[in-house]
């Protein structure tokens, strides 16, 4: 492991229930700041309910339950006095499908700086939502656009008008769950390279099936298999030396 | 005689069945071969042709025949009578009908007893006529039927033809009753048209149907009552508006509650709690209306010095809202948890609290549909007739002070047609033509009400 | 770890964002407890008003039931004990329990027992006919002025000349309160009265018939025409503008609000075939027409939710369609159909508007025995005795009520029940 990268998330003896299920089974990890670190396991193995339990998403599910601290910036997330909002405007989020609201494309974006009041005027939002597409490189293809319904967009289009969106709030997190599997070959690469860019001023925890995905994008990864994180480390390391036989079955596309 | 009919055409089916049934058998026994259907459809074929149609001849004869003895009747009245209008000739005829009963008041005239006594006649001699003709059609149509057995007739596909005609038939009845409905409705409309101006009657602000002339029906003199309908619909409009203010607001919020909020638990609670209130019966709305909350607005009013009348709109709207207030809940229910969960998730997920996801997000996404649950919650409100006749009064009052008594068009209409009536008169005729109109608009709200969601649902499957 | 404008940003606005959300969530509860709150009102307005209506006083009175004055003509038949003197018996029976000697004071004895006294007398000489020409004590209902003295609505302290009793008839009252022969009991009146204008023996057997019967032809219309119709609709008919024309015309008819049924009827069933008015059989025939749409919908639904398996499964071993459909798809969609029916049958049940456009508001006292006699129904008896201002009017109109509610939580939790039970099965 690299100790050079100072960690932003630090997760410890981290378990997840649903109901009398247990997704999560006692996890413990450390994710780097402004790297991108990619989650990867066969179907089913929790990679998603882990990945929302570092901005509390699962809240939103009644039968789910948390045992263990996860900290983020410090601050321990599942603390009583924290609140989701502030939490969740630090740790963004893009989700497998692309789910734009059925609104305009600047509403799409303008939405998060609304709620949080980040621009005290029309002329800041209008700059926010510019920066914020352009980060999301939709600006070019957008911005005679701007009215038109985020629905109307490409599949592709739309999932970056998802990032656009959460990087209008300007999070110092951004958890993407399988962001390109409803995507074709060209607009996952497209993705591939923002995400490349954004990782200069974000940090991404991405999941994701595809092997060579995270190859290509990710500076470390984590393997997890039936609720167990079996092996978490480099990126270069995982994929050329796996430590663990799970691992490289997995790999090798032996399993999942 | 009648019920004997109805017996022995059920019976003459049951023995149909049989012999087709044993036909059948003999025919296989003796050519040692088997029927293209079973046994059974070989008799159910002759059974159903020799009781159905004759039964349906026999019932449509029972409700026609007093239609042709009174037209009898009609012909047959002595000719020194003289007959002012349609209402006494009724009158007559039911009174003959009467005497025919058994039912006698006082001293009937002679031709009147000689009539009733024709009636008697008659109305025995018809349904000697019809038993005859029933039992003589069912073993016709039975044995007709029964010559068809054989041994490679087509049973099963016979009976299933039959059947399927008998579906078809049955499905028509929903055309046939809004054909009854449309038809009644504008024909009578029509009528009353002729008497009072549809533009009178669409534009005039005074409705007094009371001063009933045959002057103004007969000799074409201005009548003295009045049949300007726009306080009527002022009327439904001030109620409706009451109806909506309390029942939109608690009903809509409940169903974000509820769908947005409340764990499933409460949830299966409470939104049967709140169905409840849309199958208390009207009536007793009605009474609850006019007996504790007029009274109370009334009273209230007093204190702080208003000056509420005993039957007011404020109290018949409001109650009503209570009514209707599990249809705005309940289909409003029914569309914010149709927003995909996904949308809600891009919203929290940007750290939006969770009324800022639903009032930004999924009220909006669910609006159409909202607009729908509450364009039926005004068909709802201007269709309801108990509630305001027994708390808003009968007064047509034209007037948007909720606290004055108002009157609807449901409760004129049923003030109108309650009890005996001239079909004759513009008065029973003018409660047609609010029927016209109060069906047109309900069917227009309904039409876009359905299409919003249609719209709605398409966006969303 | 320094904050980021972001960060400080929403920290800041947190607090106001809180209480919003606070607010909100506030507003939901409370609409839900104004609605829940609206429905404890009503009922609890009727269930004060309505149990009291359950009960009436009565006052005993020791009478000589001597054979000749009940049954002058000596055949116990109706025409002879209506000929007899039942009333002056009683009559007698209530001058020597209070004294009365005056004219005035006569009249004020007399008065304080219900009309119907003499017709109870009646009755109960024809179920006891040994107990001719013997003393018997006989419970009499007392007269609704009467009742509601002792209910407390008539007050002594009131002036004379403001209340309905005057001090003779409450003086005698209070006679009769101390001898002990007045009872509070359970109103057989109200179970077993018909329609009365007199409050103390009103009751709602007749409407309770009528009803009954109005609903037996409205079940035996709109059951079967529903159900053919929605098999057809779901499983036979072939897609095209006709059928497409059928569905619009149910889904309007749903619309429709009911008084404009109660139209038809008059105009097609009275006006036009010359059926009698106030008749069940109309009102069947009426509130079929309204339920059916009802019904229609409940069962196609009902016959959508049979898994596509079983069709298949019976289509594959060589079934007919028909075949298919009559002995595999229907019998298994008939919970579901029920369900509808019932609650179809409930609305049917509570409906009051379209009957009283057909005749069935008329004053009738005879109880219906057949679907073509003349009759009323439940909530229009309701509806006719809320007119009534009599104290005890309001309270039989709330017990009458409470009836009507009572059955309609039967039959609403009949199909709830049916439901679950549906639910099980796949
Ligand atoms: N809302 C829920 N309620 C109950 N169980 C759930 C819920 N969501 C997920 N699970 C269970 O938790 C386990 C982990 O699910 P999760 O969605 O995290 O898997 P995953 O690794 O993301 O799979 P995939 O790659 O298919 O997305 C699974 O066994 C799943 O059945
Ligand atoms: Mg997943």
């Amino acid at each position: 492991m690299t100790e050079t990268v100072e960690s932003i998330v630090n997760c410890k003896n981290v378990s997840v229930y649903y109901g009398q299920k247990k997704a999560i089974n006692n996890i413990s990890i450390d994710i780097g700041r402004r790297s991108i670190t990619a989650f990867i396991g066969p179907s089913g193995c929790g990679k998603s309910t882990f990945l929302r339990t570092i901005n509390r998403m699962n809240d939103t599910i009644d039968s789910c339950r948390i045992e263990g601290t996860v900290i983020v910036d410090g601050k321990d997330i599942y603390d009583p006095s924290i609140d989701v909002v502030p939490l969740r405007a630090k740790v963004g989020m893009v989700f497998q499908k692309p789910n734009p609201f059925p609104k305009s494309i600047y509403e799409n974006v303008a939405y998060g700086p609304r709620i949080h009041g980040l621009a005290s005027n029309k002329s800041e939002l209008d700059d926010i939502v510019e920066k914020a597409l352009k980060g999301a490189g939709l600006w070019n293809e957008a911005r005679d656009r701007l009215d038109e319904s985020g629905t109307s967009l490409s599949g592709g289009q739309q999932q970056r008008l998802c990032i656009a969106r959460t990087i209008a709030v300007e999070p110092q997190i951004i958890l993407m769950d399988e962001p390109c599997s409803a995507l074709d070959p060209i607009a996952t690469s497209n993705i591939e390279d923002l995400m490349s860019d954004l990782a200069k001023e974000y940090t991404i925890i991405i999941v994701t099936h595809s092997m060579q995905q995270a190859a290509r994008v990710s500076q470390k990864t984590a393997y997890f298999h039936l609720g167990n994180l079996i092996e978490y480390g480099d990126t270069k390391e995982i994929f050329v030396r796996p430590k663990d036989s799970q691992t490289e079955a997995y790999i090798s596309g032996k399993i999942g | 005689m009648i019920p004997a009919t109805y017996i022995v055409t059920t019976l003459i089916g049951i023995f149909l069945f049989f012999l087709g049934k044993n036909r059948i058998k003999n025919i296989c026994m003796n050519e040692n071969k088997k029927p293209h259907s079973l046994n059974i459809y070989h008799g159910l074929f002759p059974a159903i042709l020799s009781i159905v149609p004759p039964l349906i001849l026999l019932s449509l004869w029972i409700i026609c025949d007093d239609v042709i003895f009174d037209q009898m009747l009609k012909n047959r009245l002595p000719n020194n009578l003289i007959i002012e209008g349609k209402q006494t000739f009724l009158i007559l005829l039911a009174a003959i009908n009467n005497i025919a009963d058994g039912i006698i008041v006082g001293e009937p005239e002679r031709w009147m007893m000689d009539l009733a006594q024709k009636l008697i006649i008659w109305r025995g001699h018809s349904d000697s006529l019809i038993s005859i003709i029933t039992i003589i059609c069912s073993f016709a149509f039975g044995l007709y039927a029964l010559s068809f057995v054989k041994i490679d007739f087509r049973a099963r596909n016979a009976v299933e033809k039959l059947i399927m005609i008998g579906l078809i038939i049955c499905s028509l009845i929903a055309i046939i009753t809004t054909i009854g409905i449309i038809f009644s409705v504008i024909f009578e409309s029509i009528r009353f048209f002729k008497l009072v101006p549809i533009y009178e009657f669409l534009t005039g602000l005074t409705w007094n149907p009371e001063f009933e002339g045959a002057a103004r029906a007969g000799s074409g003199q201005a009548g003295l009552s009045t049949y300007g309908s726009i306080p009527l619909f002022v009327g439904t409009f001030l109620i409706s508006i009451i109806a909506l203010s309390v029942s939109v607001p608690v009903g809509l919020l409940s169903a974000v509650y509820l769908s947005e909020y409340a764990t499933k638990k409460i949830r299966g609670i409470f939104k049967p709690l709140l169905e409840i209130l849309a199958g208390v019966p009207t009536v007793v709305y009605g009474f609850f209306a006019a007996l504790t909350i007029a009274p109370f607005f009334r009273e209230t009013g007093g204190l702080i010095g208003l000056d509420v009348a005993s039957e007011s709109a404020l109290a018949a709207g409001f109650v009503m809202g209570i009514m209707i207030i599990p249809f705005v809940s309940s289909l409003s229910d029914d569309v914010i948890r149709a927003v995909p969960q996904s949308l809600r998730d891009a919203a929290l997920g940007l750290g939006s609290t969770k009324s800022e996801t639903i009032k930004k997000v999924v009220l909006p996404a669910a609006l159409p549909g909202i607009v729908a649950s509450i364009i039926l919650a005004v068909s709802r409100a201007v269709g309801e007739t108990m509630i305001v006749v027994m708390a808003a009064g009968l007064a047509a009052n034209l007037s948007l002070n909720p606290l004055d008594a108002v009157t609807t068009v449901t409760a004129q209409i049923v003030t109108i047609l309650v009890g005996d009536q001239e079909f004759e008169s513009a008065k029973t005729l003018s409660a047609f033509a609010l029927a016209l109109t109060l069906i047109i608009i309900t069917l227009i709200l309904n039409f876009f009400a359905l299409q919003i969601v249609k719209k709605y649902r398409e966006k969303y499957d | 770890m320094a904050q980021t404008r972001t960060e400080k940003i929403v920290i800041d606005g947190l607090k106001a964002r809180q209480t919003k959300e606070r607010n909100f969530k506030f507003f939901g509860i409370f609409a839900v407890a104004l609605a829940i709150a609206f429905l404890a009102i009503l009922l609890i307005s009727i269930c004060s008003k309505g149990l009291p209506g359950f009960f009436q006083y009565y006052a005993t009175f020791e009478v000589e039931l001597t054979r000749e004055r009940i049954d002058p003509r000596g055949d116990m038949s109706d025409q002879s004990l209506f000929e007899g003197e039942a009333k002056k018996i009683i009559n007698e029976a209530v001058l020597e329990f209070t004294g009365a000697k005056k004219r005035n004071e006569k009249k004020a004895a007399r008065s304080l027992l219900s009309n119907g006294s003499d017709l109870r007398l009646v009755n109960f000489v024809q179920k006891n006919t040994d107990k001719v020409n013997s003393r018997q004590k006989i419970k009499f209902a007392l007269d609704d002025d009467a009742d509601s003295f002792f209910r407390g609505y008539i007050k002594k302290q009131t002036p004379e000349k403001q209340r309905r009793l005057n001090d003779i008839e409450i003086n005698y009252l209070e006679k009769m309160n101390e001898a002990g022969i007045i009872t509070y009991e359970i109103s057989d009146y109200l179970f077993f009265g018909s329609a009365s204008r007199n409050a103390e023996m009103a009751g709602i057997k007749g409407a309770f018939i009528g009803s009954m019967l109005t609903l037996a032809v409205c079940f035996l219309i709109a059951f079967p025409l529903g159900v053919a119709t929605a098999v057809y609709l779901e499983e036979f008919a072939p897609k095209n503008k006709f059928t497409e024309l059928i569905e619009i015309n149910i889904n309007n008819l749903a619309a429709v609000p009911s008084v404009v049924f109660g139209i038809l009827g008059l105009a097609i069933f009275i006006n036009l075939f010359g059926m009698p008015r106030s008749i069940p059989l109309i009102g069947g025939l009426v509130l079929a027409l309204m339920t059916l749409p009802t019904i229609i919908i409940s069962s196609r639904a009902a016959i959508k939710a049979v898994p596509p398996s079983i069709r298949d499964g019976a289509l594959a071993i060589g079934a007919s369609k028909m075949q298919a459909t009559m002995h595999h798809v229907v019998p298994l969609a008939i919970p579901g159909m029920l369900t509808g029916t019932i609650i179809g049958m409930a609305q049917a049940l509570g409906e009051t508007a379209p009957l009283l456009m057909i005749g069935m508001v008329a004053f009738i006292v005879d109880i219906p025995g057949s679907i073509t006699d003349p009759g009323t129904v439940l909530p229009v008896q309701i509806f006719m005795w809320a007119d009534f201002a009599e104290r005890m009017f309001v309270h039989k109109t709330s017990a009458a009520i409470i009836i009507l509610l009572l059955f309609l939580m039967i039959m609403n939790g009949g199909a709830v029940w049916l439901r679950r039970k549906l639910e099980r099965r796949w």
